[in-house]
């Protein structure tokens, strides 16, 4: 009896080893996605929340006190450029939400004038050429496509972000711009980096899948970001002593105080959550559609046959073990008809059959209550986390009476 | 395939460019028309060094990544130098993606970035050619041989470079 109680103890101590271990992990080595999409769509913050919900303490404070705030999250693929995605994806984002084909124009005018920089420090045009028509091609689409006048479709740009090869000639544009530019401008920056500028733009700027540094950061966004009025933020989740993410503004430091009213801001800042090593974007309440009705779940569901595709992106592999399917739900009420089929991804066949029942009122998703949001059926099979037959059982999300 | 499409591009940018504006001792092109993902070099021993009066022959291979991703270069004909690997494949920091350069130390300019070159690439062969870097491990033997014994490395190079020209 001794043996067995000893055995008992030894595999209880195991088993916290184990728990402490997956701590740990989930705590220190966040691994992005190296699979998933360039540029996922747009999901829940919610999603943040529950990938940390068994994480440090730290983290589990500063997700729960993000997602009230920033209400939607986008992934960006962590392959080594993402910084430099992040905020070339944003940057054509930002423009596409002003909605405005005058000021598109005008950034194609000023991105093609830059070349002269280019030049101007030796690169010869039949080099680069190929990046920066890719680049001009991308806003020439996007001011001419219909989404120009529904800002809020992102789809011209996720979709041009997706491709490889036009994905990769922007983000290779805008390295050789911002290495131009640092040669034009050392003295801007040559004070914080221990090598000289030319050694660092050849070794950390223009190689392709070098991630940025914080100096690269601000050099692109001096170069791309305030000429355009555009705003950048970094969120920082990290293990510092807070209840909050640590929230950095790159702003024209030279520019009088502003005064555009907070809303017009809201529109034209791009913002990146920065966790060790890797950059997504989130998105603050009232930066996307602020006015937009919430749309029923009967009308998004009839959206869902031909939006089915894209949501296979969005989800991807991640998702299917999270338990908030609610919080998807709900960013849908930003995107509108993007479509979302879950039945199709995650959840064969779950939730389709219970639609009707489980989210057919706007009602319980406004109140974002995630019991109403997913049905009995859900709750007790394992994809559910809190079920203790899912592979990341939480034990104390776990009430099998309810 | 577009990718694809966007890599023939460049590379029918670049061979045009090398017609055009030739550089001395530098030679470069695709072997076939039907494959432009593989090119035939040749590359002249600098003077006053051992290689001078060579003509080394070398084969250039793309990838459908390319620029993002440098080529690789292999010598094609007799060679010993200390950085190139004894089947012939070179091993300098411009051929090597960032994170994966053997020599940290070498000059800067030298790593490979989308806007290198072919053009970039030779000349830098030809740089390495005059002066090699003996604490690469490419080939140890000729690291070893340079080191410690220059004068046997020089006749084994020469004989190499007039081999290189049918003598």
């Amino acid at each position: 009896m001794a043996e067995t109680s000893a055995s008992v103890e030894e595999r209880a101590g195991m088993k916290t080893a184990q728990e402490l271990a997956d701590l740990e992990k989930l705590s220190a080595t966040y691994e992005p996605d190296v699979n998933g999409p360039l540029v996922g769509q747009l999901q829940s913050s919610k999603i943040l929340e529950a990938e940390y919900a068994g994480a440090d303490p730290v983290y589990v404070r500063k997700t729960a006190a993000l997602s009230p705030k920033y209400s939607n999250y986008r992934t960006i693929r962590g392959d080594g450029n993402c910084g430099w995605r992040a905020l070339a994806f944003g940057y054509f984002e930002l423009l596409l939400r002003t909605g405005d084909e005058k000021f598109i124009q005008n950034e194609m005018d000023r991105l093609k004038s830059l070349c002269s920089w280019m030049n101007e420090v030796g690169m010869s045009e039949y080099l680069y050429e190929d990046f920066v028509e890719e680049t001009i091609e991308l806003l020439k689409t996007i001011s001419q496509s219909p989404a120009i006048d529904n800002p809020y479709d992102d789809t011209p740009v996720v979709e041009a972000f997706n491709r490889d090869d036009a994905s990769n000639a922007i983000i290779t544009h805008l390295k050789l711009l911002v290495s131009a530019h640092l040669r034009l401008h050392p003295d801007a920056y040559e004070a914080f980096i221990e090598t000289s500028i030319e050694d660092y733009r050849s070794s950390q700027i223009e190689p392709y899948g070098v991630q940025i540094d914080h100096l690269g950061v601000k050099a692109l966004v001096d170069v791309l970001f305030i000429p355009a009025g555009l705003v950048v933020e970094i969120s920082y989740l990290d293990r510092s002593e807070s209840d909050e993410v640590n929230v950095h503004k790159f702003e024209d430091e030279s520019a009088p105080p502003k005064v555009t009213p907070a809303e017009d801001e809201a529109q034209k800042t791009l913002r990146m959550l920065y966790r060790p090593g890797h950059y997504d974007l989130i998105y603050k309440n009232g930066d996307l559609a602020p006015a937009r009705i919430p749309v029923s779940y009967s009308a998004t569901a009839a959206a869902t046959t031909e939006g089915g595709v894209r949501v296979s992106m969005m989800l991807g592999t991640e998702y299917t073990r999270n338990p908030f399917c609610s919080s998807v739900f709900s960013s849908q009420v930003f995107t509108g008809g993007g479509g979302f089929d879950l039945c199709e991804e995650g959840y064969p066949g779950l939730l389709r059959g219970s639609t009707g029942s489980g989210l057919g009122s706007t009602d319980a998703m406004n109140k974002g209550k995630i019991d109403d949001a997913y049905t009995k059926l859900f709750k007790h099979s394992h994809y559910n986390t809190s079920h203790y037959q899912n592979v990341n059982f939480q034990p104390e999300m776990w009430s099998p009476q309810d | 395939m577009a990718a694809k499409a966007r890599t023939l591009r460049r590379l029918l940018g670049e061979y045009r460019e090398l017609i055009n504006n030739e550089t001395e001792g530098i030679y470069a092109g695709p072997i076939s028309e039907e494959d432009w993902m593989v090119w035939e070099c040749l590359i002249a021993g600098p003077p006053d060094t051992p290689f001078e009066g060579g003509m080394f022959s070398a084969t250039l291979t793309f990838t459908d990544d390319y620029p993002l991703s440098p080529p690789t270069l292999k010598f094609t004909c007799d060679i010993l130098h200390p950085n190139v690997y004894p089947d012939g494949t070179v091993c300098i920091s411009i051929l090597h993606p960032p994170g994966d350069d053997p020599n940290m130390y070498e000059h800067a300019s030298e790593r490979w970035s989308p806007i290198q070159s072919v053009e970039k690439v030779l000349l830098s062969v030809m740089s390495m050619l005059a002066e090699p870097n003996d604490e690469s491990g490419a080939n140890v033997d000729a690291s070893k041989m340079f080191r410690e014994n220059r004068e046997r490395y020089e006749k084994i190079v020469r004989n190499c470079a007039r081999k290189t020209v049918g003598l």
